[in-house]
């Protein structure tokens, strides 16, 4: 660690650069020109610079340790231009980015074998990679909106990457009208809060916004609002989900990529501003309101999909729904925690989509039956509810210590009393049942954990959760009661008979309540998607 | 049309429609099955003409091999002028280049669904097939969703029509009243079918060809839906699930007629039916089937060529050091080859890999078992696996049980409405550690069971209890097996017994690597069964009266055969005291050498240069693997004759073998046995793979990295689409050319003819394969010469080479 004895302004240059070298090389691995068909080359070094990313990601992050966060200002003017953010949060992207990275690049390189388009696919993936490092670490609006832009470009290329599959083609136009769509709100956003603060620095802006060196006019609620409009845009909230549907158009790996690291760019891009959320109300309603119904259509949607890479859409669409709930009611550490969980769980799940019926042979097709037994059910809850209560009493400072916190408990604890009735009220003997009493636990125990790491590392740099003005609370109140009606009618599974009700619910369910058919149609009727001449099958 | 007349009508189209499998047991069968009584190039005609589908190759591809010598100019001739009387051959050619570029007629039978496609903004047939698809995907899921399913019953138009009622999608897709249109059918499939016939305005000499179309355009579905169909008429009752599925068809077909009136699509259908009534006889089509004839015929003259041009030896009259009986997979060919060249006093023979015993197998705390026999038959002997003893089999039991509820509840909660919310929160970390491990191959998405059963009876941990079956029924089956495969005298010490299963990784067509003849599963619990009921006492003693002696100090062993590295493992905790350790040191070192110049044999398809064993291992845990070995790539003929005939032959484990010796067989049932059954099944495979390249999208599972798999059915190939089956574009391309080659299977049978024809004027079934071009028939004379070949009018012509 030599550079620790240096001056803290060249130290903070030198880290800057260095974080630079491994984005610079990717994007600029786009732009070499079409050699030769061989892609070993191209390969090798995208591997080797995914490599380094980690390298410089674990590097800065003892130079955090060490430091606390702070700006790299290179070629600015205005705060505008080439600047880098260090916290707790860009540097946690920026490794976790360049995990992901690693895995799906080498991932590809087998998978890909025999492609005539293998270079150009690395090419494409490395730009795509390299625009999520630069957008993360972004000191400025202005390369933070290039970025953001530039991502999505990547996206498009890799959508299409197979250009003769019409499916593809559409999804790439239906992504390609969101995403501009996205930018614009994202530009206006940004202009106003240039406006407001007079400066592009974001370092500047936090500064500013803690010191309350502002004024706070409706102009910068609007600013907000759009920004929130701009993240629901790029983390698939309802309407404007559909198109990730069509993706699976493209390898595999591609998909890994786009729901472990480009989806969480709008609860990324909310806790990044998450000192001027607190300062506004309307941008946090907007997001409130349309995650929260995000979160329980994606799930519930998810769970009617019989092939698994468009049930595992629907379960992204889910979670960054949850993700964006939590940002919008302010518990920042919660969002990030759940969607970087989320990055990894999903990775994991597309890479190894192929072993599902590997999995399946090894489990036999019965399926799992529950019990029905009333007083089975009563234990369950019996028991999670006095977990509830215990710990509740004796981590006080955990649950308590605000009403997010409650809420985001309370939906934790939902979720695992579906664990304990599914595990109790059933034909498990005591040995699984045993197991996996011992798993709640776990998952509870990983949750606390977890969630107060986070809380930790984001304590400096992110405003302290703060109270919620009346509405936000109902609207919470609301959709957390929402949750624990769709729990509560799972516990009573066994005796809800398949009445019409149900039976409508599971064709519309089926069928993504016929969002996606509706927005095809809309933009069938407004030019944008050309029927290519009838080719029949 | 009478009702009577109608409904066989039907069942003829359903039984045009080839069988498939669900993938965890993945079973090669002929596509063309139902067309077996119809000579090919009509085959394709009507195949072409009702669904679009391809069974020749592109001109290119011939132009291409033209140019590569591949295809013999002097055949061309010959069957140019035959096909096309006065052309000559550079006129053809010519016209071949002329054409290169042009698609095969689109004309094709006009379903209202493509007249209306026609005229609509909207990709209204996309639609259909989708939405089809993906009804059908729920309907049959037997893992994934866990919402309750709420039929009236289990037919399924009535649970279609059930759904349909209410679902929305059609009309927000333009169809006005659909809903509605569809309440007014009646609720039977039957009146249903009969009602729609009615009111369509279909040709009545066209009615066949429409259903069959309507069926062919789900064809995956389909032939899933008759797969299902063939496996219960084959155990219990007889089902007409596909004749349902029929009804859904054309219950589209019905409402969409109704609903989009005002497209006056009723003139328009009525058009194209004039259209179609005046097609001409597609040249393109005719072009194609020429070239692949002689494509064909080429590859057979040199594949005789090269076998007589190795003298045959004589066979060996010395009781060989050790008997190895394959599989009669053509990847055997490549190891037995090299087996024999490190050590030629290895005698190996050539089985159908489920060694005769058709086995159903049940794994511990498993209600249904596994039927590990060709689909051909029905699996008649049950076995267990059972733990060293009692107390261990029921450790084992549980286990299972534990593990498997274990699992099931976990994902409830996993993929539960909100309760995922909980899950990923907490749980999603550690996936990270996983990722990592799973990206260097230290460890496998899911528990390869195959491998493990392979330590675990190795070790002797576990063993296979047979004592279900009884004696007598054992004794008829082992000498059944032992007739067949002409091991009934000249035992050598040591016999193993090898069956055959791959390794691969994170790959939903595991199993098409698979034993085919053991339904699509590992060899391993049929060549340890097998090995068990012949080294008990009682059955050699009782084998005795059937002129049968196996001497005393004779073992049979139980090894597998891992195609994707090459390996073999002997299953050593079945060998007993007495057995002679040097001997048996001494095959153990021939094996291991035939795995290394197998493996080196293979390396260059592989496109591996160094390192071959190790890079070989990696392809079998590489999660990202989507070329783990080339399984049957390539098998393009079968031999059926004594070892020593091909014993010199290089065949590049293109070649199927069939260990057969005609003296030993004076009544010929052995060799009827192995036509009907044996060369049944190589042709099944063989048109399978032939298929997946003449249509990669219909009959071929399209591209591996866009695989989407359905909960315990098949997979799509991206977001939605027809079930896809039959074999991926890797399997059988390595990216730059075909590792597979379009080539019908070429059947060479060593034996008199008077035979054999009196086995095929037995079973027309099979005669109609050879007759119609699905197969073509040699016969090989005692002199090794290929003197004969079958010929279209069903006896053998001498065959002349030019």
């Amino acid at each position: 660690m030599v550079c620790l004895f240096l001056h803290p302004s060249k130290i903070k240059t030198m880290e800057g650069l260095i974080l630079l070298l491994p984005i610079v090389i990717f994007i600029g691995l786009r732009f070499l020109p079409k050699g030769s068909n061989d892609s070993s080359k191209i390969v090798k070094l995208s591997k080797l610079v995914s490599y380094l990313s980690i390298l410089v990601s674990i590097l800065s992050a003892l130079l955090l340790y060490k430091m606390t966060a702070f700006s790299v200002e290179m070629a600015t003017f205005k705060g505008l231009g080439f600047s880098l953010r260090l916290d707790f949060l860009s540097i946690l992207m920026f490794t976790m980015v360049s995990i992901i990275g690693l895995i799906v690049l080498r991932f590809s390189d087998h998978y890909l074998d025999g492609d005539v388009n293998k270079a150009g696919f690395f090419k494409k993936i490395s730009f795509t990679l390299g625009s999520v490092l630069l957008m993360v670490v972004s000191g400025n609006l202005l390369s933070l909106w290039l970025s953001w832009v530039f991502t999505s470009v990547g996206l498009n290329e890799l959508i299409i990457f197979y250009k003769n599959r019409e499916k593809a083609i559409i999804a790439a136009k239906k992504k390609f009208v969101i995403a501009r769509v996205g930018d614009f709100f994202l530009a206006l956003s940004f202009g106003l809060i240039y406006a407001t603060f007079g400066t592009g620095s974001l370092q500047d802006i936090f500064d500013k916004v803690s010191n309350q060196e502002f004024v706070k006019t409706p102009i910068l609620e609007l600013a907000l609002l759009f920004l929130a409009i701009s993240a629901a845009l790029k983390s698939v909230q309802i309407p404007f989900h559909s198109w990730l549907l069509n993706v699976m158009e493209t390898p595999t790996p591609v998909s890994a990529l786009l729901h472990a690291g480009l989806l969480n760019a709008g609860p990324f891009l909310v806790i990044r501003f998450a000192h001027l959320f607190n300062e506004v109300t309307f941008g946090n309603y907007f997001l409130v309101a349309i995650a929260g119904l995000t979160a329980i259509y994606g799930s519930l949607v998810h769970s009617s999909q019989p092939a698994v890479k468009v049930a595992l859409a629907y379960s992204s669409i889910g979670h960054m729904g949850f993700s964006l709930f939590l940002a919008g009611m302010g518990a920042y550490h919660a969002a990030l925690l759940h969607f970087v969980s989320h990055s990894f769980y999903k990775a994991y799940a597309f890479l190894t989509t192929g072993s599902e019926i590997e999995k399946q042979t090894n489990l036999g097709t019965s399926y799992f039956q529950r019990e029905g037994n009333i007083y089975r059910i009563i234990i369950s809850v019996v028991l999670i509810a006095g977990l509830y209560t215990v710990l509740n009493y004796s981590l006080k400072d955990f649950f308590n210590e605000n009403f997010q916190m409650k809420a985001i408990s309370i939906v934790i604890f939902l979720g695992i009393s579906n664990l304990m009735i599914n595990s109790i009220d059933s034909r498990n003997t005591k040995t699984t049942i045993f197991l996996l009493l011992i798993m709640a636990f776990m998952v509870l125990v990983s949750f606390i954990v977890f969630e107060s790491i986070l809380h930790f590392g984001l304590r400096n740099q992110i405003p302290l959760l703060n109270e919620l003005d009346t509405l936000l609370k109902g609207m919470v109140i609301f959709y957390v009661g929402l949750y624990a009606l769709v729990i509560f009618l799972q516990w009573l599974s066994p005796y809800i008979k398949g009445g019409k009700a149900y039976h409508f619910l599971f064709v519309y369910a089926r069928n993504g309540f016929y969002f996606n058919i509706f927005l095809t149609r809309l933009l069938q009727n407004i030019i944008l998607l050309k029927r290519p001449k009838t080719k029949n099958i | 049309m009478e009702n009577q007349q109608l409904f066989t009508l039907i069942q003829s189209v359903c039984q045009k429609i080839a069988p498939a499998w669900p993938l965890r047991n993945t079973i090669a069968v002929n596509p063309f099955l139902g067309f077996s009584n119809t000579r090919f190039e009509i085959a394709s005609a009507l195949l072409h003409e009702n669904g679009q589908m391809q069974t020749t190759m592109p001109l290119t591809f011939y132009l291409e091999q033209c140019k590569e010598g591949n295809i013999d100019s002097s055949l061309l001739q010959k069957e140019v002028q035959l096909m096309l009387g006065g052309l000559s051959i550079q006129d053809f050619l010519e016209n071949a280049t002329k054409y290169q570029f042009e698609m095969a007629s689109e004309l094709k039978i006009p379903l209202v669904i493509n007249v209306i496609n026609d005229c609509s903004k909207l990709n209204l047939l996309e639609f259909l097939v989708d939405s089809v698809s993906q009804w059908t995907a729920l309907f049959y899921d037997e893992t994934r969703v866990f919402w309750r399913k709420v039929y009236p019953n289990k037919n399924l138009f009535d649970c279609w029509k059930f759904d349909a009622e209410i679902d929305l999608s059609p009309e927000f897709m333009g169809a006005h009243n659909f809903r509605q249109i569809l309440k007014s059918l009646p609720n039977h499939e039957d009146d249903a079918i009969e009602k729609i016939l009615q009111e369509l305005p279909i040709p009545p000499e066209f009615l066949e060809s429409y259903l069959h179309g309507l069926l062919l355009r789900v064809v995956g579905w389909s032939s899933f839906i008759s797969g299902i169909d063939w496996d219960m008429n084959l155990y219990s009752e007889k089902t007409t699930n596909l004749k349902s599925f029929l009804a859904i068809q054309l219950a589209w077909e019905y409402c969409f007629f109704h609903s989009f009136k005002d497209l006056k699509i009723e003139n328009k259908w009525k058009a194209s039916w004039g259209q179609f009534k005046n097609r001409k006889e597609d040249t393109v089509l005719l072009y194609r089937t020429i070239f692949q004839n002689v494509y064909d015929k080429t590859a057979q003259y040199r594949l005789i060529e090269k076998i007589e041009k190795s003298s045959s030896n004589a066979p060996k009259k010395t009781i060989p050091l050790a008997q190895v009986v394959f599989c009669i997979d053509v990847r055997s060919e490549i190891y037995r080859r090299n087996l024999e060249k490190v050590n030629n006093e290895i005698e190996t023979i050539g089985f159908a890999g489920f060694f005769g015993f058709p086995i159903r197998f049940f794994k511990p705390a498993q209600n249904e078992g596994q039927n590990l026999c060709p689909a051909l038959l029905p699996s008649s002997l049950v076995v267990r696996e059972e733990g060293k003893n009692q107390q261990s089999s029921l450790q084992a039991k549980n286990k299972t049980i534990v593990r498997n509820q274990f699992f099931k509840s976990w994902k409830r909660f996993k993929s539960g409405v909100v309760s995922a919310f909980s899950f990923v929160s907490p749980m999603g970390i550690y996936f990270l550690p996983k990722l990592v491990f799973n990206s260097y191959g230290w460890t496998r998405p899911a528990i390869s069971q195959k491998s493990k059963d392979v330590v675990e009876y190795k070790k002797g941990t576990k063993h296979i209890d047979i004592s279900s079956i009884d004696l007598d029924t054992q004794v008829a089956t082992a000498l059944g097996a032992l007739k067949t495969m002409g091991l009934i005298s000249n035992f050598a010490q040591v016999v193993l017994i090898s069956g055959h299963q791959a390794t691969t990784t994170n790959n939903p067509h595991d199993s098409g690597l698979d034993c085919g003849a053991c339904g699509g599963h590992s060899g391993l619990i049929n060549a340890i069964t097998a090995t068990k009921i012949l080294n008990q006492i009682e059955i050699r003693e009782r084998l005795t009266a059937f002129q049968i002696f196996i001497p005393k100090e004779t073992i049979f062993l139980a090894c597998i055969h891992n195609t994707t590295t090459d390996k073999i493992d002997v299953m050593e905790s079945m060998i007993p005291e007495r057995v002679d350790r040097e001997r048996l040191q001494l095959i153990y070192t021939s094996l291991e050498q035939a795995t290394a110049l197998s493996q080196m044999e293979r390396a260059s398809r592989l496109g591996i240069t160094q390192n071959i064993a190790k890079s070989i291992q990696y392809r079998t845990i590489d999660w990202s693997q989507v070329r783990p070995e080339w399984g049957l790539s390539g098998c393009s003929s079968f031999i059926i004759a004594p070892r020593h005939r091909s014993e010199n032959v290089d065949l590049q484990g293109h070649t199927f073998l069939h260990s057969y010796d005609w003296k030993k067989d004076p009544d010929f049932t052995i060799l009827e046995t192995i036509i009907t059954a044996p060369m049944l099944v190589t042709s099944w495979i063989n048109l399978f793979y032939y298929g997946s390249i003449t249509d990669p999208e219909k009959l071929g599972a399209g591209n591996k990295t866009l695989h989407n798999v359905l909960g315990g059915v098949g997979v799509f190939e991206g977001a939605a689409g027809d079930l896809k089956i039959g074999l991926p574009m890797q399997s059988v391309h390595n990216g730059k050319n075909l590792e597979h080659l379009p080539r019908r299977l070429t059947v060479i049978i060593d034996a008199p003819i008077y035979a054999i024809e009196t086995i095929l004027n037995n079973h027309p079934n099979v005669r109609d394969l050879i007759t119609n071009s699905w197969i073509s028939l040699y016969a090989m004379n005692e002199d090794g010469k290929i003197h004969k070949r079958y010929s279209e009018n069903k006896k053998f012509v001498d065959f002349k080479k030019k």
